[in-house]
């Protein structure tokens, strides 16, 4: 038992200090200078250590002692206690959700069996959606607790924006979940290393195509970004998080990119085969027409560990990318595009899949 | 939120379904991008001469070169022996819409016009940088061509010029051999943004400003504060 909850905190510590924390850090770097370049700009690039600019990467240390040395102001007219727990509560959430993801396949270390993930929860799919709505505490917290018009204003609409999207990402999380049969994160990944014919890999994305272009708007929306940006647009009513200066709001910066890490996750976890990659199966590749390559099952392991990472940047990235594309929806246009559009396909992808499962 | 929307253009499958628009667009950013980032890898690892990566300027090493028509900090010009151009004959404090230049004139024995300013102060506080001090001028003598727009301090006396801050014999700082014969107004939009070559470092003589400085901070900080008006 004690073993089991040591080794359980080992890996919530390797994994906050070794992907999560690096990755989110990385991220604000990465969102400046890639939303440059796509911009023809070259990005923030003055911070240096001794002369030594490195592409703009001290920015990020500057960015950190800038926050945290700035004053941590309270508004008089807060109330106190849920202004500061209020982003503490945003990140919990959106940290929470690591737990169950499953970064890999299970090594043999000693003897024992291991799980690269931190609890393989049976409900594993279910406790992902739920930690992934209590995000929205931390913006009606954070909006309310500021007693500021226009906080309170960022909040309503991070409820209804992120209410109406739930349901969207709920239904259409469905879908994956019949074509698997299983809630349990590890059996969907283990699912997707099957392949059509041997050739065609049955990622997610290809057994549910509706339900990935359903998810991928509907999850965007749930982390608020743009063009879902609602809750905060900067240009209209600057949002939840008006009243907060310093680290707090730092806190909510960096909660913000620790979900562009974990919807990155997700969507790779959910539709783009985990850890699994095209034709890798655990002795090695083995292709369609009887072809194969051998491997160690250490190599196994690694490939599959730096294919799921890779896959995840390629979503942050990804994820950038549309920020810097797409402009912000008007509030009715979300709400219709959310309940009039995405709820009835979303609906029609489980009654589709349900049939054909059946059948 | 819009009560009433009035659309002018009806949605069609194609705007309803949002992704073909997103795609289209994603994919003109992420052109972007990729060609950037290649075109960046290139200069990293010494290839050199193709299109720029970005066509971001480092402003305080790199300069675009201004145009000869500019109008920034004043200078009085000097005849060969170093006296003023300037006879003091109070046209261009006249003409000044703000009353930022005022001249206490002297007799001047040695020189044909028997006067020259004793002191000339162009208070920049207040000069809106209008040019009619050029114009009012008879003798060609204030001029506004020394491409010093760079006129930032934290002490109101640094922006008050006096004489010796103003009798400049240098030439244009922007002014070189690469801009011979060229018409700097007319080739000035295209240069900087179709090419980096045409971009060179700015020659910002600083030793002049901090001479300056000194100069000021050795005089009284109070004894420019006289209003003009």
């Amino acid at each position: 038992m004690l073993s089991e909850i040591l080794l359980a905190l080992a890996k919530v510590v390797v994994l906050l200090l070794v992907i999560i924390f690096p990755l989110a850090a990385v991220l604000t770097w990465v969102e400046r200078k890639q939303s440059a370049i796509m911009q023809d700009r070259l990005g923030a690039n003055r911070a240096d250590i001794l002369g030594l600019r490195a592409w703009g990467l001290f920015n990020i240390i500057a960015d950190g002692i800038k926050s945290f040395s700035k004053e941590d102001w309270v508004p008089p007219f807060a109330n106190r206690f849920l202004f500061n727990i209020a982003p503490f509560v945003g990140l919990f959430a959106a940290m929470v959700t690591f737990a169950v993801i499953p970064f890999g396949p299970p090594v043999e270390i000693a003897g024992h069996e291991v799980a690269l993930q931190v609890a393989d929860l049976n409900v594993g799919f279910l406790y992902m959606l739920a930690f992934g709505s209590m995000g929205v505490y931390g913006v009606v917290l954070a909006g309310w607790s500021s007693n500021n018009k226009y906080a309170q204003l960022g909040a309503m609409r991070g409820i209804s924006q992120m209410i109406s999207y739930e349901v969207v990402l709920g239904l259409a999380l469905v879908g994956v979940v019949l074509v698997h049969g299983s809630v349990r994160l590890p059996d969907i990944v283990a699912g997707q290393g099957a392949h059509w014919f041997g050739w065609i890999p049955k990622w997610g994305v290809l057994t549910q195509p509706l339900a990935f272009l359903l998810f991928l708007p509907a999850a965007i929306a749930e982390t608020k970004r743009v063009p879902f940006d609602i809750p905060e647009g900067e240009s209209e009513i600057i949002g939840y998080n008006l009243e907060y200066s310093g680290a707090k709001f730092a806190l909510f910066l960096l909660g913000e990119f620790i979900e562009i890490v974990v919807l990155s996750l997700l969507v790779t976890t959910l539709f783009f085969g985990g850890w699994q990659l095209p034709w890798l199966h655990d002795t090695g590749f083995v292709l369609g027409n009887g072809a194969r390559l051998d491997l160690s099952p250490l190599v196994v392991t690694v490939l599959r560990v730096a294919g799921f990472l890779l896959k995840t940047c390629f979503f942050c990235w990804l994820q950038i990318l549309i920020r810097w594309t797409l402009p912000r929806f008007r509030f009715d246009q979300l709400l219709r595009l959310g309940w009039r559009e995405m709820l009835p396909l979303a609906l029609l992808n489980v009654v589709a899949t349900a049939v054909v499962m059946l059948w | 939120m819009a009560r009433f929307v009035r659309v002018d253009h009806p949605a069609t499958l194609k705007t309803s379904l949002y992704y073909p628009a997103a795609l289209a667009g994603m994919w003109v950013t992420a052109r972007h991008f990729f060609v950037n980032m290649w075109r960046h890898t290139l200069h990293a690892v010494g290839i050199r001469g193709g299109q720029p990566g970005s066509y971001t300027l480092q402003y305080p090493e790199v300069m675009r070169p201004l145009p000869r028509v500019l109008r920034s900090k004043h200078r009085i010009k000097v005849h060969e022996d170093g006296r003023p151009k300037c006879t003091a004959c109070m046209l261009c404090e006249t003409a000044c819409p703000d009353f930022c230049i005022s001249i206490t004139p002297m007799e001047h024995d040695g020189s044909p016009e028997e006067k020259a300013p004793a002191e000339f102060r162009i208070d920049l506080d207040r000069c809106c940088f209008c040019g009619f001090c050029v114009e009012a001028c008879p003798k060609d003598a204030i001029y506004m061509d020394t491409q010093i727009m760079e006129l930032s301090s934290d002490r109101r006396e640094n922006f008050v010029l006096r004489l010796p801050d103003l009798l400049d014999p240098r030439p244009i700082p922007c002014t070189g051999p690469e801009f011979a014969g060229k018409d700097p107004a007319r080739i000035l939009p295209h240069l900087g943004w179709r090419s980096l070559e045409h971009l060179r470092p700015a020659r910002v003589d600083l030793s002049y400003r901090v001479e300056r400085l000194k100069r000021l901070d050795q005089g009284k900080p109070g004894a420019h504060a006289r209003a003009n008006a």
